[in-house]
């Protein structure tokens, strides 16, 4: 039984039909990617997952339990959660309090403080910056606190919705190494990518998403990079 | 004209605690609660049914008066109020405005249109009497407690695990949810504050003044006056504004008249809009 199950899921925008009838599996310890180009889906089927869209039908099984329709909040009790696009992070509230905050279900504040400790030998720059708003980082910096405060919460399966976007490529290679070292620590993710390239190298097992449907996966080191490529697109064999 | 700058001082404080509620409900969840100045009342007609009729100790009777307000925030925001936050401002505009009018009415049913007020020892005490300045004693201790509630609230807001989630639901209540605020729940905690504040606000001001069941609307545009001069979702900036109000409507009235106090009070708060349109310490514009 896989860690996360996703079938036959449907989800629509009022009238529009933005995923149609997909399924996939995330297994427990591995990263798993979604590939895809912008509007695809990939997105959608995140925030599906973490209750924050509906579903329209078909299933989501976390660790064997149904929770396609459970509320965001009681999906990440369960420990499942997720680094948004776009980082989200609490604009108001200094870097501690954001980090603070990936916390809250924690029942002591020395829990709280050990795990903070654990963040900041992470992510060095954010112990550097942590009395500043969050709205005083820089992108990448902001990306790095999203993950963190995600990560705050311990959580068994974490999504990450284009980490990348917007950043230079150092920093997102800085960004990637770190998400390995979480991974070793036996967090289990699942990350969505533009850069087929990249995804392909920093996952074990891969998705490719084209109009709301899984057109191609499989284990990333079998894959071959053009042909994920006229997946990607829609071209060649992929042509519709 | 001392006299009026401290008693004006005093005054503010007690303001200032007429107008947290208002503005923490605004700060977390975007909501102008209309109703808020008809809340505040029917606490103090809590307060003082206990302490007249059933001659119930005052400090007890204010408790169960929290106690009460507190219940009614959880339930008003619960089953009407939630339901309405995600259609849009104006809905929820409209529901506290129901309610405005359901309780004022409801208040002058039960009550009369007759003027109160609940007896208590220190509105006849002056705590200081010189030549040139005496003060009351409710006056001195209103100041008091409205310092105390907002460093209380400041602290919880700003140190405790809860306060940072209330902090967060306001931000962004999806990112909060994702945390695993329950962000519905968060907003009827946040109401409930307010409505613990509005009580002791109500018990304070039915101590110092007489009321009606028209005193609401009153002061709810006291309120309102506090929270635009000090800055939606500042804190501090609600005690500075409740001093603003206060020392501008005692001023006022000593050199015009006490007739035209509350006219000088609200001529400030234009003033003060037209140069600072957020606040003199607001947190920044809610989106």
């Amino acid at each position: 039984m896989s860690m996360l199950e996703v079938r036959d899921l449907m989800v629509s925008y009022g009238d529009f039909q933005a995923i149609h009838g997909l399924s996939l599996d995330v297994e427990e310890g591995s990263i798993v990617a979604l590939i895809g180009a912008n509007g695809a889906g990939k997105s959608t089927i995140m925030q599906t997952i973490c209750g924050i869209n509906k579903v329209k039908s078909g299933s989501i099984h976390f660790l064997g339990n149904s929770i396609g329709g459970m509320k965001t909040s009681k999906i990440a009790m369960a420990g499942l959660t997720l680094s948004p696009e776009g980082s989200h992070c609490f604009e108001k509230m200094t870097v501690q309090d954001n980090l603070l905050m990936g916390a809250y279900l924690c029942k002591s504040n020395q829990e709280r403080q050990e795990r903070l400790a654990r963040i900041y030998k992470l992510f060095p720059v954010l112990e550097e910056k942590k009395a500043q708003m969050s709205t005083f980082l820089s992108g990448g910096q902001r990306q790095m606190l999203a993950i963190g405060r995600g990560i705050m919460m311990q959580p068994k399966l974490m999504l990450c919705d284009e980490i990348s976007l917007g950043l230079a490529p150092v920093i997102i290679k800085d960004i990637y190494a770190k998400l390995h070292e979480i991974a070793a620590q036996g967090v289990t993710l699942m990350i969505v990518e533009q850069d087929v390239t990249r995804s392909l190298k920093h996952s074990d097992y891969a998705y490719v998403v084209l109009e709301g449907r899984i057109v191609m996966q499989g284990k990333s080191s079998e894959l071959d990079p053009d042909e994920v490529n006229d997946a990607y697109f829609g071209i060649n064999k992929y042509a519709h | 004209m001392l006299q009026c700058l401290i008693q004006g001082i005093l005054l503010g404080g007690l303001y200032a605690i007429i107008g947290i509620g208002m503005s923490m409900v605004f700060g977390i969840m975007g909501l102008t609660n209309l109703a808020h100045g008809d809340l505040m009342i029917l606490g103090t007609y809590i307060t003082m049914l206990l302490v007249s009729s059933y001659h119930v100790p005052i400090l007890l009777a204010v408790l169960i008066a929290i106690i009460v307000m507190a219940v009614i925030g959880f339930l008003m925001q619960n089953f009407l109020v939630n339901r309405v936050l995600d259609k849009g401002a104006e809905p929820a505009l409209l529901v506290t405005f129901g309610i405005s009018i359901f309780l004022s009415n409801l208040i002058l049913k039960i009550f009369s249109a007759d003027y109160q007020s609940i007896p208590n020892s220190l509105a006849s005490t002056n705590v200081v009497s010189t030549s040139s300045v005496s003060v009351s004693g409710i006056y001195l201790f209103s100041f008091v407690v409205g310092l105390v509630v907002i460093v209380v609230l400041s602290y919880v807001m700003q140190k405790t695990n809860f306060g940072r989630s209330i902090r967060a639901t306001s931000n962004d209540t999806m990112a909060a949810e994702l945390m695993g605020v329950n962000t519905k729940r968060a907003y009827s905690y946040a109401m409930i504050l307010a409505m613990v504040t509005a009580a002791i606000a109500g018990a304070l001001v039915g101590s110092t003044f007489t009321f009606n069941p028209a005193s609401g609307t009153s002061y709810l545009i006291i309120a309102f006056g506090v929270v635009v001069i000090g800055g939606m979702g500042s804190l501090s900036g609600t005690l500075l504004g409740g001093v603003v109000l206060g020392v501008s409507q005692l001023l006022g009235g000593y050199f015009f008249g006490t007739g035209v106090q509350m006219l000088i009070a609200y001529i400030v708060l234009l003033v003060i809009l037209a140069v600072r349109p957020n606040g003199l310490l607001a947190s920044g514009a809610r989106k």
